[in-house]
């Protein structure tokens, strides 16, 4: 569905927490989430943390949208901000 | 370790006064098998039927096919570690097997008579409106005539077996059903114990020859943990666990012994055991090859680490063992398939000559690649189709394992084309095409 979205002009970020899943089928903009069950947020973090953390992702999937890519290209949440650590528990 | 599996051939089967084997021929007793099922009132009613090749019958709601085998010498119990029953190590000493014939698992709402065989839409019977909640239905269907009859079905004489669904909470139900249709598996394989097996094939791992190629068999089965937590007895078990765990390692005769219980996309337990992969490199130890063992890879892996990290721990484990070659299978697509994917490129980095042996996406006619990952590492791969049926299912005229099949059971079925989304029609293991597909 990305690549229909793209295709029709629009950019698309795809939150995976496999990215290598979305990269194979050379989805441009791929955002590495948390884990298949949780992709954008962590129950074993505080509220505060999570929240922050959830955050940093959708922000993370924001700037993707805004970068023009050349191909498959990974934006990892983690490297835009070293605040608290994913698994911070 | 060495395991003797003798094996009493089942040329014909027809229901008798008395449950015994002799020469080539299996009687069963309906009756017996029907207490045996009900026993402990947790399944509230079932129906026992015989279905044999060439029939025009199609079984529906078909669950799982289990073979019945029993240990007569050497430690443990065949299927070890589920329904209660012990998790003693498997795979030495002899084991008898029935051949030529499953028991096959169906469910339905109840209330069931003593057959479940219904020869035309008039006779069906309407369900009872306090019928038990629907369980999930694998498989779909299963011809045993036309070109929907393939291996093994066309050599698998069936005892099928209709439960009908027990109430309560689903853990719960899935263990009644599972130790019922176990109550008969075991009670068929006993009457072999106290005979001499026509046919006695030995498999003697004991001992290795430098002078051979070394190779390991790596089969990926799914593990639901993350959707049943670790206890549950949902899903594939090896040895009664069916937890996401690190890889475990088996000799080749203890997957014979039924170590891997209930399977999982298109398998089935009687092909966890008759893994032709399996069978065939045990054969050729010895003479052609050294088989080190089989690594069983659990995947569902929730992140992209845990999954490389798994990958290498199996890689790592086959290369420990000495392998020089190795041959993957996986269960399952998707993210399944990544996993599979991974542990390929891990063996083939450790320098371990690696074949997949797998089915393919649809290539959406040269739109789409037929592997969901492929990585340059993965330099051989054995296709055992997209998992399509391009002929149609004729008619029929019996239908088996439902209480009141609905009139489409008996009508022609269209061709199955092998697209993501329909259930895969092919066996991940090689041994040909289930004629059964999800509707």
């Amino acid at each position: 569905m990305s690549k229909e979205l793209a295709r029709a002009g629009i950019n698309v970020a795809v939150v995976s927490a496999i990215p290598m899943i979305p990269l194979s089928v050379e989805v441009s903009r791929v955002v590495r989430g948390v884990r298949v069950e949780h992709v954008c947020g962590d129950p074993n973090l505080n509220e505060e943390n999570d929240r922050r953390l959830m955050r940093r992702i959708v922000e993370t999937a924001l700037q993707a949208l805004q970068t023009e890519v050349a191909g498959p290209t990974l934006f990892d949440p983690d490297a835009s901000s070293a605040e608290e650590g994913i698994h911070a528990s | 370790m060495r395991l003797e599996l003798g094996t009493f051939p089942v040329d014909e089967v027809s229901f008798g006064s008395e449950t015994r084997w002799h020469d080539g021929r299996l009687e069963i007793d309906r009756q017996e098998l029907l207490d045996l099922v009900l026993q402990g009132g947790d399944i509230p009613s079932a129906s026992i039927d015989l279905v044999r090749p060439g029939e025009s019958v199609r079984i529906v709601k078909m669950q799982n096919l289990y073979e019945p085998k029993v240990k007569v010498a050497g430690p443990g119990m065949f299927y070890p570690g589920v329904c209660g029953r012990p998790a003693t190590a498997v795979g030495q000493g002899r084991t008898h097997r029935l051949g030529q014939i499953a028991v096959a698992l169906c469910t339905d709402a109840g209330p069931l008579g003593p057959s479940a065989r219904q020869r035309s839409k008039q006779t069906a019977q309407k369900p009872s409106a306090s019928a038990g909640v629907p369980r999930e239905n694998r498989g779909g269907f299963l011809d045993m005539s036309g070109p929907g009859n393939i291996p093994p079905y066309d050599e698998l004489n069936l005892v099928c077996v209709t439960l009908e669904n027990p109430r309560g909470e689903e853990e719960d139900c899935h263990l009644a059903v599972q130790a019922a249709v176990l109550r008969i598996v075991d009670r068929l394989a006993q009457i072999t114990s106290e005979l001499e097996p026509p046919e006695l094939e030995v498999f003697d791992l004991t001992s290795t020859d430098p002078a051979l190629p070394s190779f390991v068999f790596i089969t990926h089965l799914a593990s639901n943990e993350w959707q049943v937590g670790p206890r549950s007895q949902r899903g594939t078990a090896v040895y009664g666990q069916t937890r996401l765990s690190a890889p475990w390692l088996l000799y080749p005769t203890e997957m014979m012994d039924g170590a891997l219980f209930m399977g999982s996309g298109r398998s089935t337990c009687w092909h966890l055991s008759n893994n032709p992969t399996v069978v065939n490199l045990a054969r050729r130890h010895g003479e052609s090859c050294n088989f080190l063992g089989c690594i069983v890879q659990r995947t569902n892996w929730t992140t992209q680490g845990e999954k490389d990290m798994a990958a290498e721990r199996a890689a790592l484990l086959a290369k420990s063992l000495g392998a020089q070659g190795a041959i993957v299978t996986t269960d399952f697509r998707g993210q399944r398939f990544l996993e599979t994917a991974l542990t390929v490129r891990a063996c083939e980095r450790e320098g371990i000559e690696t074949v997949l042996l797998t089915g393919e996406e649809d290539n959406e006619e040269g739109a789409a690649p037929p592997l969901l990952v492929s990585f340059p590492e993965i330099r051989s791969v054995v296709s055992t189709g997209t998992g399509g049926f391009e002929q149609s299912f004729p008619a029929v005229e019996e239908v088996v394992g439902a209480n009141c099949p609905e009139d489409h059971w008996f009508e022609e079925k269209p061709p199955v084309h092998g697209r993501y989304g329909v259930s895969y029609i092919t066996d991940y293991y090689g041994s040909g095409y289930h004629s059964c597909e999800d509707y």
